[in-house]
């Protein structure tokens, strides 16, 4: 009797030792989103919807505005073709393997005005490869592919590292039925390894996105800020938070509301990828 | 034993950095126990972080437009005029452009501040008065956010050329060249000082004010190519 006493008091000082650490966990969650929660809701409140219109239809922010939805979208695009035979190449034990993998997630770590200074170096009018490239009559510097440049750069780790981690998670067991079956690794990879980390890669593609829709220092450094060519969302609210405070913060919600609708069909749209496979 | 420091924060326009490090130095030395700690960068983005409660002790505006701003909010008392300066155009030193006509042929690359910065309007100004400000405007690659941004990008040969202060410039040395602009286009630039209306050393920050003023301040300022105050 006693000792199932004993032990129904153990269970119950384990169930109030459970509860706490969940309301622990709820509170410290509930301020992070907090946190980030205050901050976005100052930037909307101080928002005038009127105002919000307005600036919708001036050349500034509309040519900003679809300058950031293009270069971003190549910028996705490039880093999806480039990035994702990095990462598998990356799964693989190859001497040198860690040095590369540390060398491509570099620009997440350098702060982006460097990065640009690295960009101009390398491809500026008389950069180490800028100076043939302008020989031979290109120049890339201070234009709008400067511009997916840099935020190629600096986001494509966010995604090469998420996608590595996705196809290392993928069941060995599987590919290697799949090479029994006498598929070609590169068939496997295809229609076996690929499907399976779909889902991830989405993930791991929103957040590279929203990190070159942020894009500035590297920007502003290598591509330069001329309105309708260089000139991205980042920089117009930068630009115009210098003259007009209000402008900016109604430039800057609309890049909040803009990336959210996108962060949001993204997340979406993995999770139902993930829920059919 | 200085354990209670009094730091001084001064907020002063990118383009003073040689000469306030100078001058900040020289002040700290003439006063035991004082340290003295500057944020450079562009008035605009200074003006803007005053009117947001930053805790400065004096702000150094190059232009007196963000000054103005900066007083009728309150932010200052009332401003003084310690050092003019000049525009000049800088090209890079491997560059063959010689004069402000040679930065209107098609392919030239020229940087230059934004409307915003004080060397930008600066710079609009010079280009309206010599009548190339469309034929320049259409080289125009970038709109830096401060001086500092154009200097580094001409030296480091990404540009042709762009627009700065003559102090600048002289700072470059050997690395740019320079290409003259007729005195009778040249704006009027006089840079303001003032003591923030916040500030919790306002004694010791008209000090500085005072010092920048004196013999020894204007000798420091001189070295770095700025003119006198008139």
């Amino acid at each position: 009797m006693d000792s199932h006493r004993s032990a129904d008091l153990k269970t119950r000082g384990a169930r109030i030792r459970d509860d706490l650490l969940g309301w622990v966990t709820i509170a410290l969650a509930a301020a992070f989103i907090g946190f980030v929660g205050v901050s976005i809701a100052a930037l909307l409140l101080r928002a005038i919807p009127a105002t919000l219109l307005a600036e919708l239809e001036r050349p500034v922010v509309t040519q900003a505005l679809l300058l950031s939805a293009e270069t971003t979208l190549a910028a996705a695009a490039l880093i999806v073709i480039f990035g994702t035979p990095l990462a598998a190449v990356l799964t693989l034990r190859f001497p040198g393997q860690s040095l590369i993998e540390t060398l491509v997630t570099l620009p997440v770590v350098l702060p982006p005005v460097v990065a640009g200074m690295a960009l101009l170096l390398a491809f500026g009018r008389a950069g180490l490869l800028g100076r043939s490239l302008h020989a031979a009559g290109i120049d890339i510097a201070f234009t709008s592919i400067a511009v997916v440049l840099a935020q190629v750069f600096v986001a494509a780790p966010l995604y090469v590292s998420a996608a590595k981690s996705a196809f290392e998670r993928i069941d060995r067991d599987v590919v290697d039925a799949a090479a029994t079956l006498r598929a070609s690794p590169a068939y496997a990879f295809v229609r076996v390894v690929l499907p399976s980390a779909l889902p991830a890669l989405w993930a791991g593609l929103g957040l590279a996105w929203a990190r070159a829709l942020g894009e500035f220092g590297a920007t502003i450094t290598f591509a330069g800020n001329l309105p309708g060519v260089t000139q991205t969302m980042p920089l117009a609210v930068y630009v115009e938070g210098q003259e007009d405070l209000n402008a900016a913060i109604a430039v800057s919600v609309l890049l909040l509301l803009v990336s959210f609708v996108v962060l949001l069909a993204l997340r979406r749209f993995a999770g139902a990828r993930a829920s059919s496979t | 034993m200085t354990f209670a420091l009094n730091v001084l924060v001064v907020f002063a326009a990118a383009s003073l950095h040689g000469a306030f490090s100078d001058a900040g130095a020289q002040f700290e030395k003439a006063h035991p126990g004082v340290a003295v700690r500057f944020d450079f960068d562009g008035s605009q983005i200074l003006e803007t972080q005053l009117a947001n409660g930053a805790p400065a002790d004096v702000f150094a505006s190059a232009d007196l437009r963000w000054m103005h701003a900066a007083q009728t909010q309150r932010l200052v008392a009332p401003p003084i005029a310690f050092a003019g300066n000049a525009i000049v155009a800088v090209a890079a030193a491997a560059s063959h452009d010689r004069t402000l006509q040679d930065l209107a042929r098609p392919g030239a690359r020229v940087d230059i501040c934004a409307d915003s910065v004080p060397c930008g309007r600066y710079a609009r100004y010079v280009l309206g008065r010599v009548h190339l400000t469309t034929a320049v405007m259409r080289n125009v690659v970038s709109n830096e956010l401060d001086v500092e941004a154009v200097l580094t990008k001409v030296e480091l040969g990404a540009v042709e050329a762009g627009f700065v202060y003559a102090t600048d410039a002289r700072a470059a040395g050997a690395s740019v060249r320079l290409i003259p602009i007729p005195h009778w286009a040249q704006p009027s630039i006089s840079y303001p000082i003032a003591v923030t209306s916040g500030s919790a050393h306002a004694a010791l920050a008209r000090a500085f004010v005072s010092f920048l003023r004196a013999r020894a301040g204007q000798a420091i300022l001189r070295k770095y190519g700025f003119a006198p105050v008139r």
